[in-house]
Parts: C-alpha cells; sequence; structure tokens
C-alpha cells in the first residue's frame, strides 16, 4: 500500500518535471516572439489611433487616421493612388512570374541533360542580395550609356527612359523583381511536379493523348494548389514590396510617384515623414489585405504554412 | 522515322528555352563583372564591350572611398557579425522549442504550438513601426543587437525543428531513460545530430536572410560605424552617384560571396525550398 503511494508521488514528481523542462525549451523563442511579433501586433492597433511622431507627446484622435486614409484628401487620393500602383505592378509581374516559372518547371521536370545546371543557373539569382544587385541593373537600365538602350539603338528600335519615365520605371522594377524571383517560383513549381503521380501522365500517353493533352488535362489541374499557393505568395510579396523600389527609382518613390507601391507608401510616412499614428493604420490596412489573401490561400489549398519563404522583395528578414 | 523527329526537335526546344532563361538571370553577373573592369572609356563605348579590359583601378578607387570614413572591412565584418549571431540565436532557440512541441508532454503544448503558427500570418511591415518603438525604449536603436535580437526566433523554424524531431521513435528516448540519460543529454548528444540536415538547411535560410535583409537595418542602424554591408552600400550608390565602374566594383564584392556559399549549399537551399513549400 506504502509503496503504491510512493509510485505515484514519483510518477507526479516526474510528470511536473517534464513540464518544467517543456516550458523552459520553449522559453527563450516564445520570450522573443512575444516581444518582437506578439506585442507589437497588438501595439501597432494602438498607435494608429495616435497623432505621434515618436518623440513627442501623443494625442489620442481615434479613428480619424482611418478616415484620412481611406476618404480624406490629401491623405486617401496618395493611399489609394499606392494600392492602384501595387495593383498595376501585381498585375504585371505576377502573370509574367508565374508563366515563365511554370514553363520553366515543366521543361526542367523533363530527363535533360545538365538539368542540375540549368535548374542552379535559374534559380541563382533569388539568394543575391537586392542593394547589390540593384547596382548592376541601374547601370543597364542607364538611359544613355545602359545596356538596354544599346542593344535597342543596336536593333534600330526606339530608346526607353527607363527607370526615368512613367510608366517604365514600374516596368523597370517588374523586370528586375521577375529576374530576382523567377527561381524562387521555379523551384516551387517543380516541389508541385513532382507531387503529380507519374503513372497518370503515362496512362494518359497510352490512351492517346499528346503532351498538350496531357498538360492541360492532368497536370494542370493536378498542379492547381501549387499555382493558387505560388499565385497569393507572389501577390503578398508585391503588396509588402521595398527594397527595389526604394533602391532603383529612389527615395521619392519613382517620377510622379509612379513607383510608389503601399510597402513603400508605408516606410515614406513612418520614417521620412515621422507620422506613426497615419503610417500604422496603413500598416493595419496592409495588414488586413495580406490576411485575406492568406485566408484565401488557406481555403482553396488547405495549407497552415503560407509565406514562410516568402519572396524575399518583401524587405525585412525572410524567415522572420 | 516521323515521331522520332519530333522528339529531336522537341528537345533542342528544350535546351534552347532553358538557354535563354540561363543567360537571362546569368548575364546580368557576367555584366557587373565585365562593367566592374573597364575603362571609364570602354564603359561608354557604343556598341557595349562585352570583353573587359581587366582595368583594376576601379577597385582601387571603390575600396578607398568606403562611406563615412570606415574601411569596407567594416562593414562587411558588420554583416558577418550581426548574420552568424542571429543565425546561432535563431537555430537554438528554434531547437529547443521544436524539440519540447515535438517531444516533452506539458500542459497547452498543441495549442502553445497553433497560436505561435498562427504568427506567421503578421506581415513584417506591420511591426516595423512598434518595434522601432520598443527598440527606443530598450535603448537599442542604432545598436547591434537590435538587427540580431528580433530575429534571434523563427516560426518557420521552429516548425521545421519540430517536423524533424517527430520523426525519432519514442522508444529510443525510452531506452535513454532507462540508461540513466538527462534529457538535457539526449537533447544535446542525441536528437540535435539526428536531426542536422533540417537544422544546416534552417541555419542557412537565417543566416541568408540576415545577411541580404535591408529594411529593417535601414532603419535602426542610423551611424556607419554598426552598417551592414547592404545599408553601407546605399550610402555608396548615393555618393558615386554616376561613377559606374567603383559602383560595379562594389556590386561584385558584395555579390560574389553569396554565390559561392549558395554554389556550396545549393541542394539545402532548393531542398529547404522545396520542404517548406509541401509539407505545409
Amino acid at each position: 500500500m506504502v509503496d503504491e503511494a510512493v509510485i505515484k508521488k514519483r510518477k507526479r514528481l516526474k510528470s511536473i518535471k517534464e513540464y518544467l523542462t517543456g516550458y523552459i525549451f520553449i522559453s527563450p523563442a516564445t520570450l522573443i516572439l512575444a516581444i518582437f511579433v506578439i506585442f507589437p501586433s497588438i501595439f501597432v492597433f494602438y498607435i494608429s489611433t495616435l497623432n505621434w511622431n515618436m518623440i513627442g507627446p501623443k494625442h489620442f484622435v481615434g479613428l480619424t487616421n482611418y478616415i484620412n486614409l481611406l476618404f480624406r484628401s490629401p491623405y486617401a487620393p496618395e493611399f489609394w493612388h499606392s494600392v492602384l500602383v501595387t495593383i498595376e505592378y501585381v498585375s504585371m509581374s505576377v502573370p509574367l512570374q508565374m508563366g515563365v516559372s511554370l514553363g520553366l518547371a515543366v521543361l526542367l521536370m523533363k530527363p535533360i541533360k545538365l538539368r542540375g545546371f540549368f535548374r542552379t543557373g535559374i534559380f541563382i539569382a533569388y539568394v543575391t542580395p537586392l542593394v547589390a544587385t540593384s547596382i548592376v541593373w541601374m547601370w543597364m537600365f542607364n538611359r544613355d550609356y545602359g545596356l538596354f538602350n544599346a542593344i535597342l539603338k543596336m536593333l534600330h528600335l526606339p530608346t526607353s527612359s527607363w527607370l526615368l519615365g512613367v510608366p517604365s520605371a514600374l516596368i523597370s522594377i517588374v523586370i528586375y523583381t521577375s529576374w530576382h524571383e523567377i527561381g524562387f517560383s521555379t523551384i516551387l513549381f517543380m516541389a508541385g511536379l513532382t507531387t503529380i503521380p507519374k503513372e497518370l501522365q503515362e496512362a494518359a500517353r497510352i490512351d492517346g493523348a499528346n503532351a498538350n493533352g496531357v498538360f492541360w488535362n492532368i497536370t494542370w489541374p493536378m498542379l492547381s494548389p501549387t499555382t493558387f499557393f505560388v499565385l497569393i505568395i507572389s501577390m503578398i510579396g508585391a503588396f509588402k514590396m521595398f527594397t527595389p523600389v526604394f533602391i532603383l527609382t529612389g527615395e521619392t518613390g519613382g517620377p510622379y510617384h509612379s513607383t510608389t507601391t503601399t510597402g513603400f507608401y508605408l516606410y515614406e510616412y513612418a520614417f521620412n515623414y515621422w507620422k506613426a499614428g497615419y503610417a500604422s493604420a496603413v500598416a493595419v490596412l496592409l495588414f488586413l489585405i495580406i490576411f485575406a489573401l492568406t485566408l484565401l490561400n488557406m481555403k482553396f489549398t488547405g495549407r497552415k504554412v503560407f509565406y514562410a519563404g516568402e519572396t524575399s522583395t518583401g524587405g525585412t528578414n525572410e524567415t522572420a | 522515322m516521323k515521331r522520332h523527329k519530333k522528339i529531336k526537335i522537341s528537345s533542342i526546344l528544350t535546351y534552347v528555352i532553358l538557354t535563354a532563361a540561363l543567360i537571362f538571370t546569368a548575364f546580368p553577373f557576367y555584366w557587373m563583372v565585365v562593367s566592374s573592369l573597364n575603362k571609364p572609356g570602354s564603359l561608354f563605348a557604343f556598341p557595349p564591350k562585352l570583353i573587359p579590359d581587366f582595368y583594376f583601378k576601379n577597385y582601387i578607387t571603390m575600396w578607398h572611398n568606403a562611406p563615412g570614413g570606415y574601411s569596407w572591412w567594416r562593414f562587411i565584418w558588420n554583416t558577418v557579425f550581426i548574420a552568424t549571431t542571429t543565425t546561432a540565436l535563431s537555430v537554438f532557440n528554434s531547437t529547443l522549442a521544436g524539440f519540447a512541441f515535438a517531444k516533452i508532454k506539458f500542459p497547452l503544448r498543441d495549442k502553445i504550438f497553433l497560436f505561435l503558427l498562427g504568427l506567421m500570418m503578421i506581415p513584417g511591415e506591420m511591426l516595423l513601426i512598434p518595434n522601432y518603438v520598443i527598440l527606443k525604449h530598450l535603448h537599442w536603436l542604432n545598436t547591434y543587437q537590435a538587427m540580431i535580437v528580433p530575429w534571434g526566433a523563427s516560426v518557420f523554424g521552429i516548425f521545421l525543428a519540430r517536423q524533424s524531431f517527430k520523426t525519432l521513435p519514442n522508444e529510443l528516448w525510452e531506452a535513454a531513460q532507462v540508461d540513466g540519460c538527462s534529457i538535457w543529454r539526449y537533447f544535446f548528444s542525441i536528437a540535435v545530430p539526428l536531426a542536422k540536415p533540417t537544422l544546416l538547411t534552417l541555419a542557412l535560410f537565417v543566416f541568408l536572410g540576415s545577411w541580404n535583409s535591408f529594411l529593417w537595418p535601414l532603419i535602426v542602424a542610423r551611424s556607419y560605424a554598426i552598417m551592414p554591408l547592404e545599408v553601407a552600400l546605399r550610402s555608396f550608390i548615393g555618393a558615386e552617384g554616376t561613377d559606374w565602374g567603383p559602383l560595379t566594383a562594389a556590386s561584385t564584392m558584395a555579390t560574389v560571396p553569396v554565390l559561392i556559399v549558395f554554389l556550396i549549399f545549393q541542394q539545402q537551399f532548393i531542398e529547404g525550398i522545396s520542404k517548406g513549400a509541401l509539407k505545409g
């Protein structure tokens, strides 16, 4: 009888010890996430109700920042302009990137020679730093001596002002970010393609379907979760995009603000004009847009993890 | 016979398209190196010169004009230091937490894990302003730790580590317990070595993310002494204006080390992305 009680007690002590160990193991990571992710994501809502320059006194203004942002001049036109620029950017870059990377992924899945070499070569730009590689692109885009205009001249075609013109500045950014990101979406598509059972495609082949038929009737529908995933993370990346705009078209957000995306607009108000309250309201709206896109993604693909390896033009550290 | 020909044409077309894509991605790197090795005259030549002059003075000019009166070594060191410590901290914390979420039983374990996973939905951009304010209150603005500690844990890392520890059989831990092994020793000398490939992938991603980060250091590192290379490069662009020789030399200097690291670890990079995309 006594023995049983002792054993019970020991067992309880042991499990309490295990509980404690568990909490100790998760505490460093949880503490950092609590201070730098959980708390600030609540704090930002509070800041968005202030008129505050981050140094002086805080003035509570309620929902004024949101009303300004959505409806009142001069803020609302600026904000909606940035949303429009982002949509323009998305509608150019997303179809381009997705089309090209899907095509490349299909080709790279074929049993070809030098497959690894091609894959590496196509992927490589993705890992390179944005500011450093932007320099050579600025040089290629240069209006007077750049490579692109030299090629156009040699072909007797009209030249472009690239980063200095409207709408060519935004198009130039699309070209640059596509160059940087295409390898990433190609790898994602390749990963998606490997999940499609080979037998299905072979069976269709035996039944007399040609390559085109196999692609559109089997590969494409089975790949749709991947396609949707790539679509959503590209759109999220576009809304967050900052660095290419900042470096390639300057700290004013391009000629006539033609490259001022929502991500850039947020930075401008926060850290050029120091309007913490207003910029936080922009951040909250940006969050709502991204949240909606993420929910869509979850609904359609059933994924619990999304932009973990997100596109790097988004700005801050990728793995946060 | 006809079918054979058709296959040949389609495979030639495959190579043609892949080569074109390869030129599109790789040529800018070539052009960066060529421009950095060209004399000013050749830089502005028409038609453009594809073979460099091997004119190394651009590198000397670049090297002597580092921003803020510092040496480039300073910025390289800053980047190496920040990226290395961030990686060590983040991988350590994520591994500990990932192990606990996979193998240790404690109340609310799975609820806490799900909650942390939900944090991935929060875009970093939303946190810029509040985190700036927090760092200000901590008196951490303009310090190394401002660029290290906030990135010292990653949900994605915890997720990856947990996935990897989950594959370890429970019998292993039971057997170790019978032999009188403590959970700490089990963690460090048995579990972690077995999860090495995943942890290496995670380390690579954290390292690359930190090395290439720009927006956050741009905001918190206002003095040159602690500035990482990417932010210093932006000042260099502002100062050099249109001196494309030294500019492309700086671009080469900052890009080549990353390319080398990537070529060494490319398998882990590519697998890491595929894993992150598929396992969700």
